[in-house]
């Protein structure tokens, strides 16, 4: 059975990336390497999938909707690209095994991250759900990718 | 909700939190060293000049200032909107209640009435510009919110607290009003720490709890009950003499055990289990308040003034000063990597030169910060026992708040040399 709001929706797939996250970030830390590199792609995948169920899917709903194309959804997209940047110089402190500089970026990117989810969850989720006609639909199309 | 008033760009510029993050341990410090020259007199009882100082100090100079600049921050992020009149407003805020409270030490420790006067004319307005800045925010229909919930209690219960403290403070700049000082500081006392120290943490927890370290959400309809019923309590036992008090104060202390209980065990089912100092500034601040709820029942059988002394240590220094350090070294560190990397987007050579929050402050400095806050806490409680360990006290006190004052000048130093670096690089023109 599937949310039946937008911010539900997404905020259970924020909670989901932070555990993931949470589980890799641990066994990293840990020393566990090996596994811990193969959960972090798994979280780094599950990130890059909820970014493009925003940007392929609800902010243009949003922004069509709304006629809004230059604000939220905008910053929200920007800051997509600074958790992108931050996810590659993690791949990169894995790919040398650099333990310090690895916790240093998931403790930037985990922060970075929460003020991202606070935004969507306060503000911006609860604006589509307001503005949006055809809720039910995309979260079916959100679901589906 | 009007979705067009509402911006999530709306971040202030860097030095409207930082220039209230870096004079609050400078109060610390003060506080620290009137701590040193005090020595043991400082025990000599409740009512001593010095102690009414160290407290406001710590309590108005270190925790309000903290407060009020997490809160220019943080309620643009949570409710889009910025505190009304920001930027020139706020410094106006921070400039009057800093005088405020060095007047109003000032007046306690010279006990002369203008510096009583000042310091009511000060805090005054600085106070009244800020209530009256964050009112509309919270008399608005925002969003209905855990967080606006709690923020509307912790306003009205900072508004009983500061109203009873100037109400005393106008006592004293005009003596002809003859008020019952031991009453009024008993309320402003009970308001202070049952009330507004509680609601801060409870606010802090409900957000940065799940957020940082991935533990189950708090229950929104539970933490709204409980922050009410903490309020009627407090109006109960303020208004109420006589029989009820002792069931009140029952209430008020379950009122507390099932926050403490609830958080720890939150907290204990934490998903994100890596060792950080932070949780352990956490997890110091609930416990404190649990030892506040022991001594409350049993201190009584202590020296009335041991029992005074060791509820205010715990709920100050334990229980909110620890956790606003934790947080402070967080919230510091993450603010200067964000500003610096919303400045290096338009100029897409400049990411290689933005620190990591790590870089900003390092680990092993805020784990030097925990072991400085956690030996001054522990010598500050002892040498309520042993006087003549009060110098020491006073010493590791001074240690942790410049310290403090260290981690985040350096910070905000390597912020303005960055910045300088990345602005030197060419723009590029974005059409956003």
């Amino acid at each position: 059975m599937l949310s039946s709001s937008i911010n539900a929706f997404m905020a259970a797939h924020h909670k989901q990336c932070d555990e993931l996250f949470a589980q890799a970030e641990k066994s990293v830390a840990d020393g566990h390497w090996d596994s811990g590199l193969q959960e972090w792609q798994a979280f780094a995948e599950e990130l890059e999938k909820h970014f493009s169920r925003e940007e392929q899917i609800l902010f243009p709903e949003f922004e069509q909707a709304t006629g809004m194309t230059s604000g939220p959804t905008q910053m929200m997209r920007m800051e997509h690209e600074q958790m992108r940047a931050l996810v590659n110089e993690i791949n990169k402190a894995g790919d040398n095994k650099d333990l310090d500089q690895f916790l240093a970026l998931t403790e930037t990117l985990m922060i970075t991250m929460q003020q991202h989810n606070m935004k969507e969850e306060q503000i911006l989720y609860p604006m589509t759900d307001q503005s949006l006609t055809n809720v039910a639909d995309i979260i079916e199309r959100m679901n589906q990718t | 909700m009007n979705i067009r008033g509402l911006s999530l760009e709306t971040i202030p510029p860097i030095f409207t939190p930082f220039r209230f993050f870096l004079s609050a341990p400078l109060s610390g410090i003060l506080a620290a060293i009137l701590l040193i020259y005090s020595g043991t007199d400082i025990w000599l009882t409740r009512w001593n000049i010095n102690n009414l100082a160290l407290t406001h100090l710590l309590t108005i100079g270190f925790m309000l200032i903290v407060m009020l600049g997490a809160l220019y921050q943080f309620i643009p992020v949570m409710t889009g909107q910025l505190i009304p009149g920001s930027k020139k407003l706020a410094s106006s805020i921070h400039i009057m209640i800093s005088l405020g409270v060095l007047t109003l030490v000032t007046g306690f420790l010279s006990h002369s009435r203008i510096f009583f006067i000042l310091a009511l004319f000060f805090l005054g307005i600085g106070l009244c510009l800020f209530a009256g800045s964050l009112l509309p925010l919270l008399i608005a229909r925002l969003q209905n919110q855990l967080i606006v919930f709690l923020l509307r209690i912790l306003y009205l219960v900072l508004m009983v607290t500061l109203g009873l403290g100037l109400y005393m403070l106008l006592a004293h700049a005009v003596p002809s009003l003859e008020i019952d000082f031991r009453n009024y500081t008993d309320l402003h006392v009970l308001w202070g720490l049952a009330g507004w120290i509680v609601l801060i943490i409870m606010a802090i927890s409900s957000q940065v709890i799940p957020m940082f370290y991935v533990t189950p959400e708090f229950s929104r309809n539970y933490l709204k009950m409980l922050s009410l019923a903490i309020l009627i309590t407090l109006v109960s036992l303020s208004l109420y003499q006589g029989g009820y008090i002792k069931a009140l104060e029952v209430l008020l202390t379950l009122e507390l055990l099932i926050f403490v209980v609830y958080t720890l065990h939150l907290i204990g089912q934490r998903k994100r289990k890596i060792a950080d100092v932070t949780i352990y500034f956490f997890r110091l601040s609930l416990v404190s308040l649990l030892v506040g709820i022991i001594i409350w029942w049993l201190g009584r059988y202590l020296a009335q003034q041991t029992f005074y002394f060791l509820l205010a240590i715990v709920m100050i220094y334990g229980l909110a000063i620890s956790a606003i350090t934790g947080m402070l070294h967080k919230i510091a560190a993450f603010l200067i990597f964000l500003h610096l990397q919303k400045l290096s987007l338009s100029r897409p050579t400049a990411i290689s030169l933005v620190p990591n929050m790590k870089q900003v402050i390092s680990s092993q400095n805020s784990w030097i910060q925990f072991m400085l806050f956690l030996l001054s806490y522990a010598f500050i409680l002892v040498s309520v026992f042993f006087p003549q360990l009060t110098v020491l006290a006073g010493v590791f006190m001074l240690l942790s708040f410049s310290w403090l004052a260290y981690c985040l000048f350096q910070a905000i130093r390597r912020y303005q040399k960055i910045q300088l670096e990345i602005l030197a690089l060419p723009e590029m023109k974005m059409s956003i």
